[in-house]
């Protein structure tokens, strides 16, 4: 099954041309129309656009093209700016809206082959760990689905999971990446702040957003951060520094790689399986060569609290602009106060 | 935990949000709950700690100033609430 594939199986075998990005397209909208109905990693999607994308990708492969990700689907959080296509956030606010441009992310997913298709669930907003807060109803675990994904980025962690995309692309303010990447057991990586641009990203707290990627393992999440990477004028907190080869860094030799372990972390409250998953962790890095140091974090406990100061202070200056006046949804009033606090009041937060 | 008292009508105000009174009770005790776990922050003294802003500090981060290509104005009036003669329509703002 094609959808099932990583990036990397699935690019040799359409450079060998044993398969067509055609093939594997549709065998994710397959998926979709499989389990979705169940999983919902999915608000919307077009299989037309999906599939005249990939004819365009065959024709491509067919006169030579090199490209890392060339006839690849790929899966957007409803977060991120496709042109043409719908951008809600998971809220009723945005209305009808639809992306007049291309964030940059897309530009550059685009730019490198990928059949960029789908609106992935999220909480609202991505103020969420659950993917329960959407307007759109909630996203299920694929492992068992009486569970949670995690959030917010829920649908882009299920959507890899459950083989409905190759790769999918999330947001993370706080935890919104690796969190539900960890409950649905996939690879989930924020980049640190500066290396992807957040032009088109809907903000939410601009001093901790960044976009990642969502993969089936750890090569593809390398492949997928080199093109996403890079400066962008765009992006006023975009760092101006080389991208390096990622990919090319996994050699499989982890000798005197030094990883930390914050003792902070291995507290009470902490399921005897995950330590177990740690240790284990722990053990295979020594043994492959690696050296584990523990080390202390000694602000850990109150991180949290800090987050939740400047994560709502920063959402207040950002979620201004949803006052119904520029896009979306519009309630009237018999003044702008009234018609900013009764479409926020009437639409935002609703199901 | 500690609770901390908050007026959710006068905040509810100021963010311009338009609450039923159900919703102001379940949001009064929810941020009174978040106030208090916050309060925990007084125990530290950050007196000598500088704030960030950036992992890599940066500085007066411009670009030349060179006409680009920008969003064309149907493009940018597409997705309005109401919109006439090529314009945004807002409501009145002075009488």
């Amino acid at each position: 099954m094609l959808n099932q594939l990583t990036i990397s199986e699935l690019t040799a075998r359409l450079a060998r041309r044993e398969v067509s990005a055609r093939e594997a397209t549709q065998a994710c909208l397959d998926q979709i129309a499989r389990v979705d109905g169940k999983i919902h990693a999915f608000i919307s999607h077009d299989p037309a656009d999906a599939l005249a994308q990939a004819d365009a990708a065959d024709r491509e492969i067919v006169r030579g093209a090199k490209k890392p990700l060339l006839g690849v689907p790929i899966a957007i959080k409803d977060v991120l700016a496709v042109k043409n296509q719908p951008l809600n956030c998971a809220s009723k606010i945005l209305g009808n809206y639809i992306s007049p441009y291309d964030a940059t992310v897309i530009e550059k997913l685009k730019a490198a082959g990928a059949i960029v298709f789908g609106r992935l669930n999220m909480d609202e907003f991505a103020m969420g760990s659950s993917t329960e807060n959407s307007a759109f109803g909630l996203t299920r675990n694929p492992w068992d689905v009486t569970r949670i994904p995690g959030g917010s980025s829920g649908g882009s962690a299920a959507a890899v999971a459950a083989d409905e995309c190759l790769a999918s692309l999330g947001s993370d303010t706080g935890g919104s990446i690796r969190q539900p990447a960890a409950l649905c057991g996939c690879v989930g990586l924020k980049p640190t702040y500066g290396r992807v641009s957040r032009y088109g990203l809907v903000a939410f707290a601009s001093s901790l957003d960044q976009v990642g990627p969502f993969t089936k393992d750890v090569r593809d999440a390398a492949t997928l951060l080199g093109v996403l990477s890079g400066h962008d004028l765009r992006d006023s907190t975009s760092v101006p520094q080389p991208v390096p080869d990622y990919a090319a860094a996994l050699t499989g030799d982890i000798r005197g790689v030094k990883i930390g372990l914050p003792k902070e972390y291995m507290i009470g409250g902490l399921d005897p399986e995950v330590k177990a998953s740690v240790d284990a962790a722990v053990k295979k890095f020594t043994e492959l060569g690696a050296e584990v140091v523990e080390i202390s974090l000694p602000h850990t406990d109150y991180a949290v609290a800090t987050y939740y100061i400047i994560a709502t202070a920063e959402a207040s200056a950002n979620l201004a602009r949803f006052d119904g006046i520029r896009y979306g949804a519009r309630v009237d009033g018999h003044d702008p106060i009234e018609l900013y606090s009764r479409t926020r009041g009437g639409v935002s937060g609703r199901r | 935990m500690a609770s901390a008292e908050i007026d959710v009508k006068y905040v509810a105000h100021l963010a311009r949000l338009a609450l039923t009174p159900d919703e102001e009770k379940q949001l009064g005790t929810q941020l009174g709950s978040i106030l208090g776990y916050i309060e925990k922050l007084r125990e530290l003294d950050v007196s000598g700690v500088e704030p960030t802003a950036h992992a890599v500090p940066m500085v007066n981060v411009t670009r030349t100033d060179e006409i680009q290509a920008s969003l064309p104005h149907e493009a940018a009036l597409r997705n309005a609430p109401r919109q006439a003669g090529g314009l945004f329509i807002v409501p009145k703002i002075v009488e």
